[in-house]
């Protein structure tokens, strides 16, 4: 079949709001092959998302397939054992992990949970993932709310590997942590696809953290996708305005608001709003 | 000097623990200044910030000085205190949704410290309210002022509550993390109109931020702090060139940009 983890394509949804729709995904299509990592950026409300969101389930798609490893996920699956399967397949990290842990389990236990409710063998796993994001053995009988921001991420990060999933989609994962333990946590991103094939779909608005863990990039606006390529290329030599625009709005030497403002007033006025 | 603080220290007691936050700070915005203070989380920004306006538990042990526009605000009374907080300084939060109340009108919550603090007439703080509005680049600021924070995306609802932090015509503004939570483009639009008010009005600005490259690019002077403590001062300029003290620079090295990967270990320190 494919040699491609995930394959998307012709994905559409629209969301009814007042008497009119608003298109928040519109023909997207992009593959990731293993260990492949692919990063989605665009300003809020540019349908970033709504695509992770049909990934997992949690939206169900207009129009359009999705295959993990050759096999389409339904589009509405009924019943605890497809949803528990669809689940197995993709697993997705949030922003907020405290929002995400259940407080009233320790690190071990949401593990153990986890792979009970997926079937998948082995507390005996928990130390050895418990060390494959890097946390303490002692780590493993703390709650959410004995951790840090960076280690909750961490155990949230560990809960999904615990399931073995093909996809991983983070959605602004390590928007709300420190630059010092961002970095560490994308650095272990890095290792986690190298060593295990996991294929990463990174969700964020920040283009400096994507330009760090990911091959390619789709750069989308209300909807659309209107760039893609590999991550280098499209940040060093962007070929869409929007893009160039997304890259002069990042604070940098000699950044100033007033230019950027210029830019989006021509953006603007190139695709007519 | 317009803001003063002189050898902060700052001492929470719970269950018996003392847990010093913040350790002798030090530092001062002139008038037409845009300082920033950057650091991680738990470094004390937060505090300091929210020291100025003395808006710190009871129980906590406060020593050294703090000076906004001449007066001493930890040894203010209680209507010097009020003077302060309503036409001196003014606080603007990351989250904007917690900031307004999400079941009354824009108008309301942005004429409020004008009607029920500084006793303006409801007419006159509307007529108020609709500049403000105007001077944050709000479009149709009559319609936004009927409706509730819901109806307003998070970049028009940041800049009301700039308009609103305005209202009392403060001499300081204190962000804290106010634009973080913006797109990039959203907030270079908050970050310009925040720049012309502070020129206008001889405003100046404590940005407390955690993007370094937005803190060199915008301010004129940078704070670093770590664990309670001003590290280092440097000309924004000179923030990722001039660092000196060891920690600024280990920070500086995790900063994510395009085309540089930071030498991190991915092992938790």
């Amino acid at each position: 079949m494919s040699e491609h983890v995930l394959e998307v394509d012709g994905l559409q949804k629209a969301f009814r709001v007042g008497a009119g729709n608003v298109v928040a995904c519109n023909n997207v299509s992009f593959a990731i092959p293993p260990g492949g990592s692919m990063g989605l950026v665009g300003e809020s409300g540019s349908g970033k998302s709504t695509i992770a969101r049909m990934l997992v389930g949690l939206e169900t798609p207009d129009a359009g397939t999705i295959h993990v490893r050759g096999r389409q996920l339904g589009t509405r699956e009924r019943g605890r054992a497809a949803r528990l399967r669809r689940a197995k397949e993709i697993q997705m990290v949030f922003q907020d992990p405290y929002g995400s842990l259940d407080r009233r389990l320790t690190v071990a236990q949401c593990l153990d949970q986890a792979m009970r409710l997926h079937g998948v063998s082995g507390s005996s796993r928990i130390a050895g993932l418990l060390d494959q994001v890097g946390l303490l053995a002692k780590h493993g009988d703390s709650k959410p709310h004995q951790l840090s921001g960076g280690q909750r991420q961490r155990a949230a990060i560990a809960r999904c590997l615990a399931i073995e999933p093909s996809v991983m989609v983070l959605d602004e994962a390590v928007s709300a942590l420190d630059v010092s333990v961002q970095a560490q946590i994308l650095a272990l991103l890095n290792e986690i696809r190298a060593s295990s094939g996991i294929a990463l779909l990174f969700v964020s608005h920040d283009l400096a953290v994507v330009s760090e863990v990911t091959d390619d990039v789709l750069v989308m606006y209300r909807g659309s996708i209107l760039e893609q390529g590999p991550t280098g290329r499209v940040l060093n030599a962007p070929e869409h305005s929007y893009t160039k625009l997304l890259i002069s709005s990042m604070p940098g030497p000699g950044w100033d608001p007033k230019n950027v403002l210029e830019r989006r007033a021509a953006f603007l006025a190139e695709v007519g709003v | 000097m317009l803001l003063d603080i002189d050898n902060l220290s700052l001492t929470i007691t719970t269950n018996g623990i003392s847990h010093q936050i913040l350790d002798k700070v030090s530092l001062s915005v002139d008038a037409g200044e845009v300082v920033g203070l950057v650091g991680e989380s738990g470094s004390g920004k937060s505090t300091t910030a929210r020291a100025v306006l003395k808006l710190y538990p009871e129980t906590a042990a406060v020593g050294g000085s703090i000076t906004v526009g001449g007066t001493e605000v930890l040894s203010a009374s209680k209507d010097e205190l009020h003077r302060v907080r309503s036409s001196e300084a003014a606080l603007i939060h990351q989250d904007p949704r917690a900031a307004l109340n999400p079941v009354r009108r824009i108008g309301d919550s942005l004429t409020e410290r004008l009607v029920h603090v500084l006793g303006v007439s409801r007419a006159d703080a509307a007529a108020a309210g609709l500049e403000l509005l105007a001077a944050v680049g709000i479009r149709q600021p009559e319609e936004r002022m009927r409706q509730y924070p819901h109806e307003l995306s998070g970049g028009m609802l940041q800049r009301v509550v700039i308009a609103a932090a305005l209202t009392g015509q403060p001499k300081l503004l204190l962000a804290d993390e106010a634009t973080s939570a913006l797109d990039v483009t959203t907030q270079a639009e908050v970050l310009a109109i925040l720049r012309d008010l502070q020129e206008q009005r001889g405003l100046g600005v404590l940005l407390i931020t955690h993007d370094l490259h937005l803190a060199a690019a915008y301010c004129d002077r940078v704070y670093v702090m770590y664990r309670g403590q001003i590290v280092e001062e440097l000309r924004g300029n000179d923030l990722f060139h001039g660092a000196q003290h060891e920690y600024t620079r280990r920070l500086l090295s995790a900063v994510p940009a395009i085309g540089h990967l930071p030498k991190t270990e991915s092992r938790a320190s």
